[in-house]
């Protein structure tokens, strides 16, 4: 036991026959509920139109509509778009730091009876463009 | 050490110097990210490692299947090792990095899922290959190195097949002009550079002292094989 180039806890043969029935139960584990939930991370507003019933909860994406954030303390709302649908989503309170008009947002959150997204979580969908920030001219 | 890998680690480290204040200072903050977009410099060479190491595994793994190199079969275990190590610190910084853009620590999107997939395939091969003890266990473990392979295309085109919170790829893109600001582009290539070599010198080092513990025949992890040579044992040389 003085192989030094493995350590001992993970050169013991029941810890490794247990790492490797872990990792097979994780990835079989990953392979069900990719199977069960599908690999999309969200719907867009075209595909939530006549699929999602009101009380649905829904994962919706998109680009937040420029000119469309409403902020209050009670509530703001904003519009997801996909160029093509639009979708009014609500939120409790101020929104998230994260929405930026213009650029993406996924929301969870509940369809309601007039085709608002009540959403309890947003999060931002940055795009894959890197830039400074623009030069202050004086 | 050899004259060889010591000229790799000096390379690597000099050029990890060398990358920190333009990671740091010289490239700009993103425009709609801020500071967090700095760990792009960690995560995107941490990945593009891992991508490496399991190139490496695929590369032995194959070597080791045709002509039953011992020193394959080692470099292939170094290289896996790295490469789940490597995985681990993607998605560690990964995370840290949506917690502060992206206003989550944790998304099960297709990126996330096909990431931690691809780490668990490499765990299955290492545990595997620390397993097996004739020489069929080792061409087992061996097509495993092969074909967990597969993962990493999986991951990379994850955010082009299916529809994720992480965004499209930048660099490794169809694009002539990569969107990206010029000198944010050198800063990743530099920090890109730095643990390429890094990661280069670690496996074979790492590999070395496997294959030393292996020809020294002191490994006998389990205390139930008796002391005396076997048939197994044998095969296993």
């Amino acid at each position: 036991m003085t192989d030094r180039a493995r350590p001992s806890w993970i050169t013991s043969r029941t810890a490794r026959l247990g790492l490797l029935l872990a990792a097979c139960a994780g990835l079989a584990g990953l392979g069900v509920a990719a199977a069960d939930d599908g690999m999309s991370y969200f719907r867009t507003p075209s595909e939530l139109v006549g699929t999602t019933q009101p009380g649905d909860s829904v994962r919706l994406g998109g680009m937040v509509m420029p000119g469309s954030v409403v902020e209050t303390v009670e509530e703001s709302t904003m519009t997801l778009t996909d160029g093509a649908t639009d979708v009014t989503v609500s939120y409790p309170g101020r929104l998230p730091d994260v929405v930026r008009e213009g650029e993406g947002a996924v929301v969870d959150g509940t369809l309601s009876e007039d085709g608002v997204v009540a959403a309890d979580q947003i999060v931002l969908r940055h795009s894959n463009e890197y830039r400074a920030p623009a030069e202050v001219t004086p | 050490m050899s004259a060889g890998q010591q000229k790799l680690l000096a390379a690597g480290l000099i050029v990890c110097v060398l990358t920190l204040p333009f990671a740091l200072f010289i490239a700009p903050a993103d425009a709609v990210q801020g500071e967090a977009q700095r760990l792009m410099y960690l995560h995107v060479p941490a990945a593009w490692s891992a991508f490496l190491c399991f190139g490496a595994v695929l590369v032995a793994s194959l070597r080791h299947l045709f002509i039953r190199s011992e020193r394959a079969w080692a470099v292939a275990r170094a290289a896996a090792e790295a490469g789940v190590l490597l995985t681990a610190l993607t998605l560690l910084t990964g995370s840290i990095w949506g917690a502060l853009t992206w206003g989550t620590w944790w998304a099960w999107d297709a990126r996330v899922i096909t990431t931690v997939a691809m780490g668990l395939v490499y765990v299955v091969y290492l545990t595997l290959s620390g397993l097996v003890r004739t020489s069929r266990g080792r061409q087992s473990a061996s097509v495993i190195g092969v074909v967990g392979f597969l993962t990493v295309p999986l991951v990379h085109f994850s955010v082009l097949w299916w529809r994720t919170l992480h965004q499209p790829p930048t660099i490794l893109a169809p694009s002539l002009s990569p969107p990206i600001d010029p000198l944010m582009g050198v800063a990743l290539a530099a920090a890109v550079l730095g643990f390429t070599l890094l990661t280069a010198w670690a496996v074979g080092y790492r590999a070395v002292t496997l294959r030393e513990a292996a020809t020294r025949g002191v490994p006998l992890p389990e205390p139930k094989l008796p002391s005396t040579t076997t048939g197994g044992e044998l095969l296993r040389r």
